[in-house]
């Protein structure tokens, strides 16, 4: 467990104030809100972006490596925990484990991926 | 095919606070000016000085007094912690600008990802030029930046050699970070703090070269994966990833109040206590979460005899409201206070776990304790924290009404 330490150092010695993470929280969900009223998906994303987000969707499916897929859904959005179990190329959709519960969700309404931790 | 290679940088914000101010009032300009709290209330260090101010020895962390004796010209200046963090947050968004992977690191230090980006902003030099230059224009501020393959060396190129250039940029790489860093003393390295630099110079281990040419089970097998982190780093190795848009999960909640005089009576430093329970309670609800462990710090008033405890203990079931965790951390407190007078307190909530998952109990009453904790936040989050408190708060020792007024113990 004390290992995590090699791989995150700089998360583990990071001095943020109470206030000052709420409102760098508030910040980042007033981003995610504009990217939903923007109908941003995936497809917007940068090249690069797209392949960070390949590399973590390839991880989940092959090493379970857990993963918080923003989705958008009418003018809201959803985000889900869990695990990609299946990737069904023909219908353009992905098969996610989150907990008991088994989701699919279309790629195309994907606008956000990154590690569960 | 030859790897990418990865250009992490590191902008850090010279005299963060101190730079604020100026912007705030430019006749400021030029003059050295010191950011320092007040000295009656035990708050009178430097917490930030003018590059004009250091000219003259000043430095973070001096009294207010040593400071004067150093530059009498000096122009004090009290910290307005909400202008600091509303000029970070405006860093945030410019270097956003430049790329999406951008990860605040404390309130003046940012580590940006630019990996990839060159057909964009050129190369990475290039791009750091742009982004002190446009932080510059926009804020009044001035950056330096630290370039590396990985943000170990970002932030070593920044502290210990952007910080001194006239540029404020430096660039370190896999190449060139033993010729330039290993010569430094091993006090330099990133975290050796003072009692690791005894450690190692007992072990005649005086500069980060000699870390280095150690083998590396030797910190390792006294230190852990700690002694292995440090070799690492003397090597310029990180295998750190930065995760943008998310903060590392909280594994406590807790406050520390630093006394406006001695307290040497136990109803003046439970009626604290209380006060410090409430607002890490108060945290712990707002993050959906409840503690399993409390743990209670208290710090001496005599210096010359340093006195106080540390203690911990855990939670007979896990809990966030006051009215649960008060009782266990006053136990601490009576247990372990000698008496002495006190100059600081706190407490601190961990083991966080969901607070909507708890062991339903036949004796208390958990629903009844949520609703009422629910009331109060909402009343507190409308009416600000002093609209609801405890009657300890009016006592003598109370210190919720002057906390009210402050953020991370300074000044808003």
């Amino acid at each position: 467990m004390r290992k995590k330490k090699l791989y995150h150092q700089f998360a583990c010695s990071s001095l943020i104030l109470p206030e000052h993470r709420a409102r760098l929280a508030q910040h980042h969900q007033k981003k995610a809100r504009e990217a939903c009223r923007g109908e941003t998906s995936l497809a917007a994303a940068d090249e690069q972006q797209q392949e960070q987000f390949q590399r973590l969707a390839e991880q989940s499916l092959s090493r379970q490596l857990p993963l918080k897929v923003t989705v958008r859904e009418g003018g809201s959005c959803r985000t889900i925990t869990g695990v990609i179990i299946e990737q069904q190329s023909l219908s353009g959709k992905i098969r996610l484990q989150s907990g008991e519960c088994i989701i699919t969700v279309a790629v195309t309404a994907i606008i956000y991926l990154e590690p569960a931790f | 095919m030859e790897k990418q290679r990865q250009a992490i940088l590191l902008a850090d914000a010279e005299s963060f606070y101190a730079s604020v101010e100026i912007t705030h009032n430019p006749s400021l300009r030029g003059k050295p000016v010191a950011v320092c709290g007040d000295p009656a209330l035990r708050h009178g260090l430097v917490l930030a000085a003018s590059k004009e101010a250091k000219a003259y020895g000043v430095k973070t962390g001096q009294p207010a007094w040593e400071c004067r004796r150093l530059c009498p010209g000096v122009i004090f200046v009290r910290p307005h912690m909400n202008r600091y963090l509303e000029s970070a947050l405006e860093m945030t968004r410019i270097f956003e600008q430049f790329t999406d992977r951008v990860v605040p690191y404390s309130i003046d230090e940012h580590f940006l990802d630019l990996s990839g980006c060159e057909r964009l902003w050129g190369t990475p030099h290039e791009a750091a030029r742009r982004i002190l230059r446009q932080v510059w224009d926009e804020t009044g501020i001035r950056c330096r930046i630290g370039l590396g393959e990985n943000p170990l060396q970002a932030k070593m190129a920044c502290d210990r050699f952007a910080k001194k250039r006239v540029d404020g940029f430096f660039e370190l790489n896999s190449t060139n970070y033993a010729a330039h860093v290993w010569s430094l003393p091993i006090g330099n390295l990133f975290g050796v703090g003072p009692r690791m630099k005894d450690h190692f110079n007992r072990m005649a281990v005086r500069t980060i070269g000699d870390l280095a040419r150690l083998p590396r089970e030797i910190p390792t097998r006294r230190w852990g994966v700690n002694g292995l982190l440090l070799w690492l780093n003397a090597h310029g190795i990180d295998y750190s990833t930065l995760q943008p848009g998310t903060l590392a999960p909280q594994k406590g909640v807790g406050h520390c109040a630093t006394l406006p005089r001695d307290y040497a009576s136990r109803q003046e430093i439970e009626a604290v206590l209380l006060e410090l329970t409430e607002e890490a309670c108060f945290r712990a609800r707002t993050l959906g979460k409840m503690g399993t462990t409390v743990h209670v710090y208290c710090r001496g008033a005599d210096f010359d005899h340093p006195s106080g405890f540390s203690r911990q203990k855990k939670l007979p079931e896990p809990a966030s409201a006051a009215t649960e965790v008060y009782p266990v951390a006053q136990q601490l407190f009576r247990r372990h206070w000698d008496g002495r007078p006190v100059r600081a307190v706190g407490l601190n909530l961990s083991g966080l776990t969901d607070r909507r998952c708890y062991q339903l109990s036949l004796f208390n009453h958990r629903e009844i304790t949520n609703s009422l904790s629910a009331a109060m936040d909402e009343i507190r989050e409308r009416f600000g924290p002093t609209a609801l408190f405890r009657a300890a708060s009016l006592t003598s020792g109370g210190q919720l009404f002057t906390r009210a007024n402050m953020i991370g113990g300074h000044e808003k």
